[in-house]
């Protein structure tokens, strides 16, 4: 086990690494570089001064030579300075993170915890009225543009009702319910777009383990229907759902994206759009690569839960 | 002891009673029963005409879609302006259905472009196995489970010049178009991979393939002519199912300012300043994402219908 944890963390260090370099390459495609805002900041600077700047800075010599040393400095943990916060970029990073791990955490907890009876209803029922309904409920989830979801919530909660703010953040220090305040139409957002995946994914499952021998082999010794479907359907569906779902974290990550630029809310996903769009190159690749780690981490996790789900499997 | 009867069964019956079918009138006939799937047929061709009729719209009501009157913005309905006017004072409907077309030419010419990799890819994975397969396969999974929406936000905001494009086409008006269909078919191709190549895999050990070989058919011949038609209907469905994810993607992208880019309308674009129009014109906010939400679960029925009818699994 420790094993194929150890050989799963280096496959992730290495697809960190390929990822770094292309992101550094994509980030150096992007209009202007850090002189030419410089430039346009300043009047005075002349072509000269351009052409000596970017020497100094090393933004003359071949991209394979700046990303390494860029490499090097990162491994030594100096991920430069954010542009436009101008802080060190972790300062800035690490907080955000933190908001944007509560928010999916509360979304994907919620919608879960909603798709999973739901969708085994609907799957133990087939064509029944219920099926249908959750069936229309999981095809809208999955077909409402989360942006518009959002721009929705707030014109009902915040501007018709007046329950909700609109968006933003609890001041530093306001108590819990206070923070919560300001995360339920974020969370709601988040849920409601994450729920129709989840919902067909764990009815199809529903549905196969349904089918199977082992099925028919609990019922014909008598056990009750309930034994049958949390003991044996259940355990049995929740494998492919926990793959799947592992698969999804990406999904979650650019729908919280989303619902944090609608919202306000200062995450990651803010964050890195927002450094992307204000040309803060350092702030933009650290971020996307801390995403695309987290999602690394994400799937080895539910790898290891498949495991413990499914005991044929081991990683001896 | 006395001739038993055997027994009949109602499925017996009833195909004996009713004339031969053909395959395609079984699909046709199973199709037609999945009435959700039938409504969004209806619904995506009456859309589809509406977004093809707009220059006879625009002709008919005598007015420019993108003629911007600043005495005339967030107009109420009125007989001029069947759904009043946007907040640059344009005609809401003409835009609405000028940026169907563009929504609706996006998504299907991205997803055809991604069935065309993905079949590709697919085909080559499952049928020579190997290396080149562990190195797709590893490919598509790592497409799957990286957080998309920040990547494809780097993505869409390249320089383009700094990647040798002409400065006449990297500046020009249509090039968010061809940019972003490009974009989406890169990063979509994955779904149809996936199938294409369990399809494939399942294909090649069938014995009209292995007669094939016999009787000397090279690879190409044997993928194209035995495989590719007998793998249809999964990249059928996948890409029916792909063209409501592409068209979420377009409206995001545009909604951050990323992709389909203004004069142009888009259905996505069209709600970038929704968030502070809410409060004096919450109509404005409304429609387009009311189009984008029916256009994609229509889309996601009509797959759902396709499949059903399409899996020989399926038992009537």
């Amino acid at each position: 086990m420790l094993r194929y944890i150890a050989q799963r963390l280096t496959e992730s260090a290495v697809v960190l690494l390929i990822m770094s370099f292309v992101i550094y390459g994509l980030i150096g495609l992007m209009p202007g570089d850090p002189i030419d805002i410089m430039v346009s900041a300043d009047p005075n600077l002349t072509a000269a001064d351009a052409a000596r700047l970017r020497a100094l800075y090393g933004l003359d010599r071949p991209i394979w030579e700046r990303y390494l040393s860029w490499l090097g400095a990162a491994l030594q943990g100096d991920f430069g300075y954010s542009r436009l916060h101008a802080k060190p970029v972790l300062d800035i990073l690490w907080p955000r993170l933190g908001n944007t791990v509560i928010l999916m955490g509360v979304s994907f907890a919620l919608a879960f915890a909603l798709a999973l009876p739901a969708g085994l209803l609907a799957a133990l029922k087939p064509r029944s009225a219920s099926d249908a309904a959750v069936n229309v409920i999981a095809f809208a989830g999955i077909s409402v543009p989360p942006f518009w979801l959002a721009i929705l919530l707030i014109i009902v909660f915040a501007v018709f009702l007046g329950w909700l703010p609109a968006g933003g953040m609890a001041p530093a220090g306001a108590g819990f319910l206070s923070h919560a305040e300001y995360l339920v139409l974020p969370v709601a957002t988040l849920s409601i777009a994450t729920l129709g995946g989840i919902l067909r994914f764990v009815r199809a499952a529903t549905m196969e383990a349904l089918r199977q021998d082992y099925v028919r082999t609990a019922r014909a010794k008598g056990l009750s229907e309930r034994q049958v479907v949390l003991g044996h359907v259940l355990r049995n569906a929740m494998i492919p759902v926990v793959t799947i779902l592992a698969l999804n974290f990406g999904a979650l990550f650019s729908g919280a994206l989303i619902t944090e630029t609608m919202f306000g809310t200062l995450g990651m996903g803010k964050t890195i759009y927002d450094a992307i769009l204000g040309n803060d190159f350092n702030l933009a690749l650290v971020g996307l690569l801390l995403a695309t780690l987290t999602t690394l981490l994400a799937n080895l996790l539910a790898d290891l839960c498949y495991a413990w789900l499914d005991p044929r499997i081991s990683y001896g | 002891m006395s001739a038993q009867k055997t027994p009949t069964l109602a499925a017996e019956v009833a195909f004996a009673a009713g004339p031969s079918r053909s395959p395609a009138a079984i699909l046709w006939r199973r199709f037609l029963e999945h009435r959700l799937a039938l409504g969004s047929l209806s619904v995506l061709v009456l859309l589809s005409a509406a977004a093809l009729a707009a220059p006879v719209v625009e002709a008919a009501l005598g007015l420019d879609a993108n003629l911007v009157d600043l005495f005339m913005t967030k107009q109420p309905p009125s007989p001029e302006h069947p759904l009043g006017t946007d907040a640059l004072g344009r005609d809401l409907l003409l835009r609405l259905l000028y940026g169907g077309r563009v929504s609706l030419l996006v998504g299907l010419v991205a997803a055809l472009g991604a069935a065309v990799i993905g079949t590709a890819v697919g085909l080559w994975a499952g049928y020579f196995g190997g290396a080149a397969d562990a190195l797709l396969m590893r490919l598509t999974d790592g497409v799957i489970a990286l957080p998309l929406l920040p990547l494809l936000i780097v993505l869409a905001a390249i320089d383009l010049t700094k990647l040798g494009v002409p400065e006449a086409l990297a500046t020009s008006q249509d090039i968010s178009l061809y940019r972003i269909v490009i974009l989406i078919a890169l990063v979509g191709w994955t779904t149809v991979a996936r199938l294409v190549r369990g399809a494939t895999l399942s294909m090649k050990t069938r014995e009209f393939v292995r007669a094939a070989r016999a009787l000397g058919a090279g690879h190409t011949r044997i993928v194209l002519v035995h495989i590719l038609p007998n793998v249809v209907s999964p990249i059928i469905v996948a890409t029916t199912l792909s063209i409501g994810n592409i068209i979420l993607l377009e409206s995001v992208l545009s909604f951050l300012g990323l992709g389909i880019q203004p004069p142009i309308a888009s259905w996505g674009n069209m709600l970038t300043n929704a968030q502070e129009l809410i409060w004096d014109a919450p109509a404005l906010a409304i429609y387009p994402g009311l189009l984008i939400f029916a256009t994609v679960i229509a889309f996601n029925f009509l797959g759902d219908g396709l499949q059903d009818a399409l899996d020989p699994r399926a038992v009537e």
